[in-house]
C-alpha cells in the first residue's frame, strides 16, 4: 500500500500539472459527448447542455479529482502543526525557554561541527582530492614535516612508479610584492608546471602556469606570475587589464599572465597565494637556496611534494614502495661537504607518506584539532542535556494537558494520533530551534575564525560556510533531539486511559512523578560532568597564566622590520646592528633595546637544538635538547632575565670573532654537573659553525617562547654570529609608552628596512594562549549553560509538583501544618533528586575527565579544587531552583486551594 | 426517464471500469462512461464526472495506466489501459462480487435456496 501514498505525494507536488490534465480530459469528454449528441440529431447547443448534465458539472468533477489526489497524512500534519503553534502561543514562557535551549544547544553543536568539518573532515575543493598523497621528510628528533631537496625532487619524480604525476610546490612565504600601483607584503607560492592542471583549477582570467613556464630541466623559467583572486581584488580593484603588466617579488620582475579562481588556497586550507610563480624562479627572490646550487645535493628540504596515486594503487602500497627507494635517494643526494653529526643527521631523515586529501595545514590543525574534538564532545553532552531537560519540561506540560488529552481520546482520537501530535510538537520546536541555531553557529564560527587568524601577517581564513555535511548534521541532530525529547510524553500519551484522565482531572495529588524525577536527576548528573570538564579547562588556563616566564614582559614592545627592496644587499650586520640598536636606545623613554632572531613569547616556534659538551665525540641524537635563541647584546637586560655569572654578549662577538654562547642555569647544571660552565665549550646542533662555542655567561632560567614548555634548558648564541639572522629578526624594546612612530623614526631612515607592525610583548604572550583561552571560554560557556539547564529542569519539576499538590498542601496547612515544614519538604524532595544526580554524575565525571586529559596543563584530571567545586555549585544552584516552588508551597492559601476544583 | 435509474453502488465503479478496460482494451474516459451506461442498458445513473477521480485512484494503485492518444474524430484524449496487476485484481474482485451477489440473491429469492 506504499504505492498510492507515494503517487499521492508525487501528485501533491505536481498539482498544477494534474489540474491541466483533468481540464483537458473534461474538455475532450464534453467534445466527444457533444459530437455524439449531434449525431443523434440534437442541435449543437442542446447536445452540449446534455453532455454537461451527464458529466455532472465541470467544477464538481475537477474538485472530486482534486480530492482523489489529496494527501491525508500531510493534512493531519498541517493540522497538528497549527494546533501545536496555538498551544505554544498559550505557553510563551515554556516555548521561549525551549527554543532558547534548543538554539544554544544545537547552535553550539553546529558551530563546533562546522569548525571540525572545515579543519578535519572536509576534502580539499579540488579535483579528486582522495588520490593525492603528501611525501615529506622528518629530521631526527623533530616533528616538523619538511619536503625534499630540489635535486631529490627531480630524482624522485623520475624514479618513483606509484604516482601518475608529482607536484612540487612551496606555499605562502611572505615577501615584498610591488606593482605599478602599490607595494605590500604578501604570500608567494612557487609551483611546478603541473600544479594547476593536476588540481583541476581553471583560471578566473588569463591563463595559469604550465610546465613550459617552469622549465625544470634548464632551470630557466619564464618570469610569469598568476595573481590570487583576493589579492587582485584588493590591490588591482579587480581590473583584468593587469594581465600583461608587471609585478615584482623582492625586486624580481614577473609578468602577470592570469588570475587564480576565488578562494583557491592550493593544497592548504587557510591562505590564498597572493602571487604564484614558477618553482624554478624561487632562487631569484628568496635568500636560500641559491640558484647555483639548486640542482646539487643540499640540506635544504624545501620542495613540498605531492603525488597523484596511479589508479589501483593504495596509499599503503605507495608508502611501502617509497620506503624502499628512500635510503638510496638520500644517499645519492648527500652533500659531499656534510660530515660527522651533520651527515648522520641527513641520513637519518625519515620519510613521511600521508594523504593530502584534507589539505596540508599542519600548524592550525595541530593546535586546534584536539581541543575542537574535546569541545565537540562537550557540546554533544550539552545537547543530550538539553534533550533530557526538554523531555522533562514536555512531560510536565503533557501532564497539565492530561485533561485535554483525555477528552481527545474519549472523542475517538487514536492513541497513535495523540503521540503523533506530541511528536509534531517536539519536531516543530527542534527545527525552529535548529534554524536559529544555524544562524547562531554561522555568527559564532565567524567570530572564532576571525580571532584565530587575527594576527596573521597576511589575510587568512577558514571557510566555515555550512556545506551539505553541516546541514545534514544539524538536521540529524534536530530530528534526533525532537524525537528524543517527545518520546517520554508521547509514550505516556499513548498509554493514557481516557476515563481515568477525565475522572480525576487535576485532583490527583502525588509526588513528582517517577519519570520526571529520573530525567531531572539525569540532567544534574550530566551537568556535573560538564561543569567538571569545563572547570578543569578553566583551571588549565589559570595554571598556564601563573607560570613564571622568567622575563618581565610589561613595557616591552616588539617591532617587526621588513627589508626595503634590496635593502639588505651589502649591509654588514656587524656594523648595522650596533648602529640601529644605538639609535633605538636613544629614543626618548627607551630603557633597553636588542635584536632577537625569533620573536620572544610567540609560542613553540623557536625550535630547539641538541647541545653537548664539545669535548665528547659527536653523535647523532646525543646531547641535551635545549631551546635555541639568537640574541644581540642587551637582550637579557631588555626582557629582564638576570645573568647569574659571566657576561652578556658584546658587539665584539661579531661574525668574524670567536664563537660564544650563553646557557641557562639548568643547561649549565646538566652539561657540567661538576662545576663552572664558564669557559667550557659546547656543540650546538649540526651546523658546522656551531661545533665549538665558548660559554661566556650563564643566564637565569626563563621560558622565552613557550610557557607550557617544561624544558628550562636554553642556549643563546650571538645574533651577529647567526648567518641569515638579518632576515628573521625583530627588535625588542623596553620603555613605557614607546610608540611605533618613534621606533620607525629610529630605524627607517637607515634605509635598509622599514618597521611594519609593533606589538606589546604581553599581547604576544597572551595571543599564544589563544587555543587555551578559546577552549576554556567555550567549555566555560557550556558549563554555565549546563548549570542553567539543570536549574530550569529542577525548577520546572518542583513547580509542577507543587502545583499538582496544591490541594494536598492546602488541606495540611488548613489542619495546622507549619508552612516551614511544607517548604522544607519540597526542598528535601528537590535535594534528594539533586544528590542522586550529583552522585551518579560525579562517578561519570571521574571516568570521563580522561578525555580532556590531553588538554590539561598543571592540573590533574582529579584536581581536588574542581572536583569539590563542581558538586557544590550544583547543590547551590539546585537549592536556589527549588527555593521558589518551595516558598510558593508554603504560601498556598488553603481556602483557594480547596475551592479551586 | 431517469426516475427509476439506480445509483452506482459504492465500490462497484472500479469493478465496472476494470471490466470495461479488460473487455475493450485501451479506452478514454468518455468511452468508458458510454460503455458502462450501455452495458447497464441505460439503467444506471452514472454521474460521468465521478469516473475521473475513480480512474485517478486506480492509476495511483497501479491497476491501470494512462497515456495521451488520439480519439476517433482526432481529438487529444487520455487512454486508460488495464495493467497485469489490475487484471489479477479484477479476477479476485469479480469472484468475490459474484459470491456476494449470489448470497444476496438467495436471500431475496428463497425459492432458489438449495436447502
Amino acid at each position: 500500500m506504499l504505492r498510492p501514498l507515494l503517487s499521492r505525494i508525487v501528485a501533491a507536488c505536481s498539482g498544477r500539472r494534474l489540474d491541466r490534465r483533468i481540464d483537458e480530459e473534461i474538455e475532450t469528454h464534453l467534445a466527444l459527448a457533444t459530437d455524439a449528441g449531434i449525431r443523434r440529431g440534437l442541435t449543437p447547443e442542446a447536445a452540449r447542455t446534455g453532455a454537461l448534465r451527464a458529466l455532472g458539472g465541470i467544477t464538481q468533477t475537477r474538485e472530486a479529482h482534486r480530492d482523489a489526489r489529496r494527501l491525508p497524512f500531510v493534512e493531519t500534519v498541517c493540522q497538528d502543526v497549527r494546533y501545536a503553534i496555538r498551544g505554544f502561543r498559550r505557553t510563551p514562557i515554556f516555548t521561549g525557554i525551549a527554543l532558547l535551549t534548543l538554539m544554544l544547544a544545537i547552535g553550539a553543536n553546529t558551530a563546533i561541527f562546522s569548525l571540525l568539518n572545515a579543519l578535519v573532515f572536509r576534502d580539499l575543493p579540488i579535483r579528486e582530492p582522495q588520490s593525492l598523497v603528501q611525501v615529506g621528510s622528518i629530521a631526527p628528533g623533530s616533528t616538523y614535516e619538511g619536503g625534499l631537496t630540489y635535486a631529490m625532487f627531480r630524482e624522485f619524480e623520475q624514479r618513483q612508479q606509484v604516482f601518475s604525476s608529482v607536484i612540487g610546490w612551496l606555499s605562502n612565504g611572505v615577501f615584498n610584492i610591488a606593482s605599478d600601483n602599490a607595494a605590500t607584503r604578501g604570500t608567494v607560492s612557487v609551483v611546478t608546471g603541473n600544479f594547476f592542471s593536476e588540481l583541476g583549477v581553471r583560471p578566473f582570467a588569463g591563463r595559469l602556469l604550465t610546465p613550459a613556464d617552469v622549465n625544470m630541466a634548464t632551470l630557466r623559467p619564464n618570469m610569469v606570475a598568476v595573481l590570487g583572486h583576493g589579492f587582485w581584488r584588493r590591490h588591482f580593484g579587480g581590473d583584468v587589464r593587469v594581465i600583461g603588466q608587471r609585478v615584482t617579488v623582492e625586486g624580481t620582475v614577473f609578468t602577470i599572465v592570469g588570475i587564480a579562481p576565488p578562494a583557491f588556497t592550493g593544497l592548504g586550507l587557510t591562505t590564498e597565494a597572493d602571487v604564484t610563480v614558477p618553482l624554478t624562479a624561487y632562487t631569484q627572490f628568496s635568500l636560500s637556496p641559491s640558484a647555483s646550487t639548486l640542482n646539487r645535493p643540499s640540506g635544504s628540504f624545501w620542495v613540498r611534494t605531492t603525488g597523484r596515486l596511479k589508479p589501483g594503487v593504495t596509499i599503503a602500497q605507495a608508502g611501502a614502495a617509497l620506503a624502499v627507494m628512500w635510503p638510496t635517494l638520500k644517499a645519492a643526494n648527500l652533500p659531499a661537504e656534510f660530515a660527522g653529526a651533520q651527515r648522520q643527521r641527513f641520513l637519518a631523515t625519515q620519510l613521511s607518506v600521508t594523504s593530502a586529501a584534507k589539505g596540508i595545514e599542519p600548524g592550525v590543525r595541530h593546535k586546534f584539532e584536539a581541543p575542537l574534538f574535546v569541545v565537540f564532545g562537550i557540546a554533544v553532552l550539552v545537547v543530550t542535556l538539553a534533550c533530557v531537560n526538554l523531555a522533562s519540561l514536555m512531560l510536565a506540560r503533557t501532564a497539565v494537558r492530561r485533561h485535554e488529552m483525555g477528552i481527545r481520546l474519549a472523542l475517538g482520537a487514536g492513541r497513535g494520533r495523540l503521540a503523533q501530535q506530541l511528536l509534531t510538537e517536539g519536531l516543530l520546536l527542534s527545527s525552529v530551534g535548529a534554524g536559529c541555531g544555524i544562524g547562531l553557529a554561522y555568527w559564532s564560527t565567524g567570530a572564532i575564525v576571525r580571532s584565530i587568524f587575527r594576527d596573521y601577517l597576511v589575510p587568512a581564513t577558514l571557510n566555515v560556510r555550512p556545506d551539505a555535511r553541516v546541514i545534514a548534521f544539524t538536521s540529524l541532530v534536530a530530528v534526533a533531539v525532537g524525537v528524543l525529547f517527545s518520546l517520554a510524553p508521547a509514550s505516556q500519551a499513548a498509554a493514557g486511559n481516557p476515563s481515568g484522565e477525565l475522572r480525576h482531572g487535576s485532583r490527583t495529588s502525588s509526588r513528582p512523578h517517577h519519570t520526571g524525577q529520573v530525567l531531572v536527576a539525569a540532567q544534574v548528573a550530566l551537568s556535573v560532568v560538564l561543569v567538571m570538564s569545563a572547570g578543569l579547562l578553566v583551571r588549565t588556563l589559570q595554571q598556564i597564566r601563573a607560570v613564571p616566564s622568567g622575563m618581565r614582559a610589561d613595557d616591552v614592545t616588539v617591532a617587526y622590520p621588513s627589508p626595503r627592496p634590496g635593502g639588505y644587499e651589502g649591509v654588514d650586520n656587524d656594523s648595522y646592528y650596533p648602529t640601529v640598536i644605538g639609535r633605538l636606545n636613544a629614543v626618548a623613554g627607551v630603557r633597553g633595546a636588542a635584536v632577537s632572531v625569533t620573536k620572544p613569547g610567540g609560542g613553540g616556534i623557536g625550535g630547539g637544538e641538541r647541545v653537548e659538551n664539545a669535548a665528547t665525540p659527536p653523535e647523532a641524537g646525543a646531547g641535551i635538547g635545549a631551546v635555541f635563541a639568537g640574541v644581540s647584546p642587551g637582550f637579557f637586560d631588555t626582557v629582564q632575565i638576570p645573568l647569574r655569572s659571566g657576561r652578556d654578549f658584546r658587539w665584539s662577538d661579531h661574525s668574524r670573532a670567536a664563537r660564544v654562547a650563553i646557557v641557562s642555569q639548568t643547561l649549565a647544571r646538566r652539561l657540567f654537573p661538576s662545576g663552572n660552565a664558564l669557559g667550557q665549550r659546547v656543540r650546538v646542533g649540526v651546523a658546522p659553525w656551531r661545533q665549538s662555542l665558548e660559554v661566556v655567561g650563564v643566564a637565569a632560567d626563563a621560558r622565552i617562547y613557550d610557557l607550557k614548555d617544561s624544558n628550562l634548558s636554553a642556549v643563546y648564541v650571538a645574533a651577529l654570529q647567526q648567518p641569515d639572522s638579518v632576515n628573521w629578526k625583530c627588535f625588542v624594546i623596553r620603555g613605557a609608552g614607546v610608540s611605533a612612530e618613534s621606533v620607525r623614526a629610529a630605524v627607517d631612515p637607515l634605509g635598509a628596512e622599514r618597521i611594519g607592525r609593533t606589538e606589546a610583548l604581553t599581547y604576544i604572550m597572551d595571543r599564544v594562549l589563544l587555543q587555551e583561552r578559546l577552549t576554556a571560554m567555550l567549555a566555560g560557556f557550556f558549563g554555565g549553560l549546563a548549570l542553567l539547564l539543570a536549574a530550569i529542569g529542577l525548577y520546572g519539576l518542583m513547580s509542577y509538583a507543587v502545583a499538582q499538590r496544591r490541594r494536598d498542601i492546602g488541606i495540611r496547612l488548613a489542619l495546622g501544618a507549619a508552612p516551614r515544614r511544607v517548604t522544607a519538604e519540597v526542598l528535601r524532595d528537590g535535594l534528594r533528586i539533586t544528590l542522586t544526580g550529583v552522585g551518579v554524575g560525579f562517578a561519570a565525571a571521574l571516568a570521563s575527565v580522561q578525555l580532556v586529559k590531553s588538554l590539561l596543563f598543571g592540573v590533574t584530571p582529579y584536581d581536588p579544587l574542581t572536583a569539590s567545586i563542581a558538586p557544590i555549585a550544583l547543590v547551590i544552584v539546585a537549592t536556589l531552583a527549588c527555593l521558589l516552588p518551595a516558598l510558593r508551597a508554603s504560601r498556598v492559601d488553603p481556602i483557594v486551594a480547596l475551592r479551586a476544583d | 426517464m431517469a426516475t427509476d435509474r439506480t445509483d452506482v453502488l459504492h465500490g462497484t465503479l472500479a469493478l465496472m471500469i476494470l471490466t470495461t478496460l479488460e473487455t475493450l482494451g485501451p479506452l478514454h474516459g468518455y468511452g468508458i462512461a458510454r460503455r458502462i451506461e450501455q452495458t447497464s442498458g441505460d439503467q444506471l445513473a452514472l454521474n460521468q464526472g465521478t469516473l475521473y477521480p475513480a480512474l485517478l485512484r486506480l492509476e495511483q494503485t497501479g491497476w491501470v495506466t494512462s497515456s495521451w492518444g488520439a480519439s476517433e474524430n482526432n481529438r487529444r484524449a487520455r487512454y486508460y489501459t488495464i495493467t497485469r496487476v489490475g487484471r489479477k485484481q479484477l479476477k479476485a474482485e469479480a469472484a468475490s462480487w459474484s459470491r456476494t451477489s449470489g448470497i444476496i440473491a438467495r436471500f431475496l429469492d428463497p425459492s432458489k435456496d438449495p436447502a
